[in-house]
């Protein structure tokens, strides 16, 4: 076999490989569920931990809780951290956010259930385009908040 | 180490069945471990799952503890009471939980609730009804340590954990009071007992909770009773308090019975498969060792037995299958009974042969001669028997050496044989009959066996053969020997029903013929006296010599011409003091055989001479005459002997002759021509006796330096009546007068005997016609008498 045809028949494998490759992707994307950016600009996140300390640190702090309130498995009725409010992000629009949080300048912490769940940040980014400007994102959510042990509130 | 005896077959059996019995064993052993482990490991499982439900059981506890509180610390009112710290507000909303639905559901059995506010001091506590323990801080003052020493987010962790107090064990939840802000805590004491107990529905199997130090707090009510069976696995866990103490030993039974149960049944099936195996394997083993060793080691034992009774089978090749060993071993054998098988052939052959002639030997005779006597008398044939003997080997042995005598016992041998077979091959009927056999006996004996053979006339003529055979000197380096033989006959069955009276009987006769000259005998019972006389004789005769039991008598020869007597013979006498009188023909030939002749001739020269000078000194002139034996002919020192008596007597030689006989002279005629003709140079006379039956060569007698010859008594018995005979001694007397040899006639018995010898031309005579043999003294005097007168000659006589 020639050197050139060898050449040609390697090329034609990666060709190959490359569109598998792709396709597969391309299902992937199709069938998992939506996964929250790692960062939101704008916005600061916050574990757990700090949210005790972002609570004592700043009086008037207003916790949204951006999940459904029925939802089937994640929503609100399986609990919430106390005296958050309920705002879920399909009605989350800056009317809706305006009788939650007074100022603008008010500081508001956004959580849902957890990484997998995409409602905070969008509420987050509806927000933020509303001109709120101290908003802080819980990413474990209610999740990370159940794991780790702390109280939280069930009716 | 020692063995008993067994056969192979029982050793190898033991051997395969301690094996079986080994396996058996290990079957069982592993079987006992196998057991053993999977108990061990079924625990080890049980341990585990114990120790995962407890967990599960206990975090189940304390979520629904926990859910209890924060369902108490939700109600405003709670929240009201405890921010204006209204105790007895908070005992109420507090009792109102011990009818929770948790508690009445028995998910929870409250023991104890209490509220502190954030730095652990108590606000308000109610304890259940049956509660022992004053408060829930004693109970579980650890747990509160541990939960004092939290900081920040931490501590609005819910903690849990086992407490003990008064050895009785109770789990405590604490958990915050306040969602995000900290305002105190709450403690929920529930009692544990309760909730693990539930194991026992989850596990299915009966549980048994209790303290670690042994006492029971909770118990399934199908928890065996007191011993816990063998085949009943008892696992257990102990959960530890705050402190790492153990606070609860969890148990929890498992019956292995339906689990274990396939276990003997399997034992069973095993430990059949390998009785199983184990038989099949000893016969087995048993089969191939039968097919490869046993069967060719009893081929082989077999035929070494047969060997045994029959040494003909050494040799025969045996062939056996088996193992390369045991063929390698069947070749040895088969290669050693080969060599074996030779050597007993030549051993045969050694024992059965004389070494010397060739000829079978007394062994060999004596095994046919049994042959001879099968058990069933009806099948006995005749036979004959002859044993022979040489006369005068033992003279020959001793004088030519051995080498001598074993060549002329070779040479005799051949003739004999070879006389025997032309004899069989021309005798009438020899097909018929067993082939004739000889066998040398040892010296010089020989015997023959002539089956078929029943009477005395057929016996002889072979005997007569045999003789015969004899008769031509044998040629033995430079000496030319005659040799006679001495032949013994018996007859079976007239002579002796058994081989041993057959063979003491032809000695018998073989003797009697030896003593009479006569050549064969045929044995006759009146010769078994005369053999013991033999006998006593020859035991006797050394003594005889010695103690003067011998005397000569002295018999006169006398000139036919003149009738002066002119010589005196000595003859020897033997004066047994049992016997009587042994006349000489007994006793002389014993005296050859035995070696006495020496001093015998020795002592008779001595006397005769003696005797003769005594006479002389009286004045009668005779001589006299002494026998020689042949075998003196054969002494060395015979010459010098004769010199040294007749200087003793100062006697003068010309008075001494000296008589041989023709045969003596014959057996060696080379030698002696020489001793003779050392004698004659003393002038010593010398005289041939018995003349006319040795069948002397005349050539030899011209060349013998005899002065005398005196005829045979058979030639001169009859000689006035037979005139063959009167021819002979005519012839003789011729012979002498040519050679200028004086002629003496033996045994004149009668005047026309003595007439007629002295018409031949005859010198001397000597016999009872003149006088018969006499003692010394009264031959004395008979000499002085001169009684001696001849008659005349009858008219009836003449030659």
């Amino acid at each position: 076999m020639s050197l050139a045809a060898r050449v040609a028949h390697t090329i034609v494998q990666w060709s190959l490989a490359l569109a598998a490759g792709g396709v597969m992707t391309v299902a992937h994307a199709a069938e998992t569920p939506e996964v929250s950016p790692m960062e939101i600009g704008g916005a600061v996140k916050v574990s757990a931990e700090e949210v005790f300390r972002l609570f004592e640190a700043t009086p008037g702090l207003v916790i949204v809780d951006s999940r459904l309130a029925n939802g089937p498995s994640s929503g609100r009725a399986q609990g919430f951290i106390e005296g958050s409010v309920s705002l879920p992000d399909t009605q989350t629009d800056c009317a809706s956010l305006a009788s939650a949080i007074p100022k603008k300048d008010t500081s508001a912490l956004f959580y849902c259930n957890g990484p997998k769940c995409g409602r905070s940040a969008r509420a987050i980014e509806v927000a933020r385009a509303c001109g709120y400007r101290k908003l802080y994102w819980f990413r474990g959510g209610f999740e990370e908040w159940r794991e780790k042990g702390y109280p939280y509130v069930k009716h | 180490m020692r063995l008993p005896m067994f056969s192979l077959h029982v050793i190898f059996g033991l051997i395969v069945g301690f094996m079986g019995v080994l396996a058996l064993a290990q079957a069982l052993i592993s079987g006992e471990v196998h057991r053993s482990h999977a108990y061990a490991n079924q625990r080890l499982s049980m341990e585990r799952l114990i120790h995962l439900k407890t967990g599960d059981l206990l975090a189940e506890l304390a979520r629904h503890a926990g859910e209890l509180g924060a369902s108490l610390q939700m109600a405003p009112a709670f929240q009201q009471a405890f921010e204006s710290r209204d105790v007895a507000a908070l005992r109420e909303l507090m009792a109102n939980q011990f009818h929770d639905y948790f508690v009445t559901t028995g998910v929870l059995n409250l023991e104890e609730l209490a509220v502190f506010d954030s730095g652990f001091a108590r606000v308000a506590s109610l304890r259940g009804e049956n509660s022992q323990f004053s408060s829930a801080i004693e109970a579980c003052a650890p747990l509160i340590a541990r939960a004092r020493e939290r900081g920040g987010p931490e501590r609005m962790k819910l903690l849990s954990g086992l407490c003990r107090h008064d050895g009785q064990p109770y789990h405590a939840v604490i958990l915050p009071i306040g969602g995000l802000q900290l305002k105190g805590y709450m403690i929920v004491v529930t009692d544990p007992v309760h909730n693990l107990a539930r194991m026992e529905v989850t596990l299915g199997m009966p549980v048994s909770i209790g303290l670690p130090g042994g006492t029971s707090l909770y118990r399934a009510e199908n928890w065996p009773n007191s011993a816990i069976p063998a085949d009943v696995i008892v696992a257990e866990y102990i959960l530890p308090d705050e402190n790492g103490q153990p606070a609860l030993r969890v148990a929890a039974v498992e019956d292995v019975r339906p689990l274990m149960g396939y276990l003997p049944r399997t034992r069973l099936v095993v430990m059949t498969v390998v009785a199983l195996v184990t038989l099949a394997g000893i016969g087995l083993v048993l089969w191939v060792l039968r097919r490869t060793t046993l069967r060719p080691l009893r081929t082989l034992t077999g035929h070494l037995q047969q060997i045994r009774g029959n040494r003909a089978l050494l040799g025969e090749k045996v062939e056996v299958g088996g193992g390369s060993e045991i063929r390698a071993l069947a070749d040895s054998f088969n290669g050693m009974s080969d060599e074996l098988g030779k050597l007993y052939g030549s051993l045969e052959t050694m024992a059965f042969t004389d070494a010397l002639t060739g000829l079978p030997n007394r062994n060999r005779l004596q095994e046919r001669l049994q042959h001879q006597f099968p058990p069933h008398r009806d099948d006995r044939a005749p036979f004959a028997l002859l044993v022979m003997d040489l006369d005068r080997f033992k003279f020959i042995n001793e004088t030519l050496g051995h080498a001598a005598g074993d060549l002329l016992l070779t040479a005799v041998a051949a003739r004999l044989a070879q006389a025997l077979r032309s004899g069989t091959a021309t005798s009438v009927g020899a097909g018929e009959r067993e082939a004739d056999f000889i066998a040398r006996l040892g010296g010089d004996e020989f015997s023959v066996l002539l089956p078929g053979v029943s009477s005395a006339a057929d016996a002889s003529a072979v005997a007569r053969r045999l003789t015969q055979a004899m008769e031509t000197p044998f040629g033995i380096g430079e000496h030319q020997l005659r040799v006679d033989a001495s032949i013994g006959i018996v007859l079976h069955p007239q002579h002796g029903a058994n081989a041993n009276d057959l063979m003491r009987r032809a000695d018998v006769a073989m003797y009697q013929a030896k003593q009479t000259r006569a050549g064969y005998i045929v044995y006759d019972a009146g010769y078994d006296g005369n053999s013991l006389r033999r006998l006593a004789l020859e035991r006797d005769l050394r003594e005889a010599v010695q103690d003067g039991q011998m005397v000569l008598y002295y018999q006169p020869k006398v000139d036919l011409r003149t009738g002066a007597v002119c010589g005196t013979e000595a003859l020897v006498r033997w004066r047994h003091p049992e016997l009587g009188m042994v006349p000489p023909d007994e006793f002389i030939a014993l005296a050859e055989q035995t070696g006495l002749i020496h001093s015998l001739t020795t002592w008779v020269l001595d006397r005769a001479i003696q005797d003769c000078a005594a006479w002389r000194a009286q004045g009668s002139d005779v001589g006299v005459s002494v026998n020689l034996s042949a075998v003196s002919l054969h002494e060395r020192d015979l010459c010098d002997g004769v010199r040294h008596v007749l200087e003793r007597w100062h006697f003068d030689p010309a008075y001494l002759v000296l008589e041989l006989t023709e045969s003596a002279v014959m057996s060696d005629p080379e030698r002696a021509i020489d001793v003779l003709g050392r004698l004659r140079q003393y002038g010593v006379g010398l005289s041939i006796d018995d003349f006319g039956t040795g069948y002397s060569s005349l050539a030899y007698v011209k060349r013998l330096p005899v002065t005398e010859i005196k005829v045979d008594r058979s030639f001169v018995r009859d000689v006035a009546t037979d005139t063959g005979d009167a021819s002979i001694v005519r012839a003789v007397v011729a012979l002498a007068r040519h050679r200028e040899l004086a002629v003496v006639a033996e045994g004149v018995e009668d005047h026309d005997a003595y007439e007629c010898l002295q018409d031949l031309g005859c010198g001397m005579a000597q016999g009872y016609f003149i006088a018969r043999p006499m003692p010394a003294e009264a031959y004395m005097d008979w000499l002085a008498a001169g009684t001696w007168q001849p008659r005349q000659c009858s008219a009836a006589g003449g030659c």
